[in-house]
């Protein structure tokens, strides 16, 4: 039986030593690598913003945050083979103080951390509301970015608690290690790994019910 | 019956570690035996295999159109004001 790490590049050690050129080339004063490697950090910034915390003008807020602070980072890095790493935790931190501003603005708090009250995967927060992904005929941006990421799996997505979306995301589209993933999100390898399981179930059911 | 049970009971339980190679050899052959013998497992593995699936196409499309021109111009104007500023 095929392992699902051998069905995607980005799920193989090639996605990361493809990172890890790409910043040395830009590193090294490459304009276009640097071109390409910004371009990247801003679509996996958008894509992790608007997945995890939903709301489409913060996710470009952390688009262009992520954009900034890694033209900085790279110039002067040390260690291109842990950017990925790096990336990640950048745009979680940029997340976070996003919903830190929101403070006072219920309607777009959204906790990016492990509590008891989402450890069944399923239960939120107080403040928390569930991402509201838009059916698409009335706002075109809604509309645009569902026709980008489906509607089905934006959904689906969105019924899963923060960290357990995250999770998805970071192994799931971004192709991480469990341990980079652990490393991320500050929890243990092996709670990453039942929190995947578990996220993984759910959305098999959600989506052959879809 | 029972014991078919418990061999699903077992697939459900390990099948995303098993997906993602974390299991060894002699776990692996029990499960892939029990898929090849049991339809509901199979559905089960295929159905996670395209959620997965699902998930991973959706990371590799670009981002859409009038998004991807403003993430362009940031990279620009970042690059020349910086090409200014040395």
């Amino acid at each position: 039986m095929t392992k699902l790490r051998d069905l995607h590049p980005s799920h193989s050690a090639e996605a990361g030593a493809e990172y890890e050129a790409l910043v040395r080339a830009a590193a090294g004063g490459g304009r276009a690598a640097m071109e390409r490697l910004l371009m990247r950090v801003q679509s996996v910034a958008f894509r992790f913003s608007l997945l995890v915390c939903g709301d489409p003008q913060d996710a470009e807020d952390v688009m262009q945050e992520a954009l900034l602070k890694t033209y900085r980072h790279v110039r002067k890095i040390e260690h291109p083979e842990a950017f990925r790493t790096w990336l990640f935790r950048t745009v979680r931190n940029f997340c976070l103080m996003k919903r830190r501003k929101h403070v006072g603005e219920p309607s777009h708090v959204l906790s990016l951390d492990v509590s008891e009250a989402d450890a069944d995967g399923r239960s939120r927060r107080e403040g928390d509301r569930p991402i509201d992904v838009t059916d698409g005929a009335k706002r075109p941006d809604e509309q645009a970015l569902n026709a980008w990421l489906g509607r089905r799996l934006r959904a689906a997505l969105a019924s899963l608690a923060p960290v357990d979306r995250m999770i998805v995301l970071l192994r799931e589209m971004e192709g991480l290690s469990t341990c980079e993933v652990a490393e991320i999100t500050r929890l243990s390898e092996d709670n990453v790994k039942t929190r995947l399981h578990r996220a993984r179930g759910r959305l098999r059911a959600l989506l052959k019910e879809a | 019956m029972a014991k078919r049970r418990a061999s699903c009971d077992m697939l459900i339980e390990r099948l995303s570690a098993f997906l993602d190679g974390d299991l060894s050899a002699t776990e692996c052959a029990r499960i892939s035996r029990h898929a090849q013998t049991c339809s509901r497992c199979t559905q089960l593995t295929a159905e996670l295999r395209r959620t997965v699936g699902l998930c991973q196409r959706a990371a590799s499309t670009p981002l859409p159109p009038a998004l991807r021109r403003r993430a362009r111009a940031s990279i620009k104007r970042l690059l020349q004001e910086d090409a200014k500023a040395h």
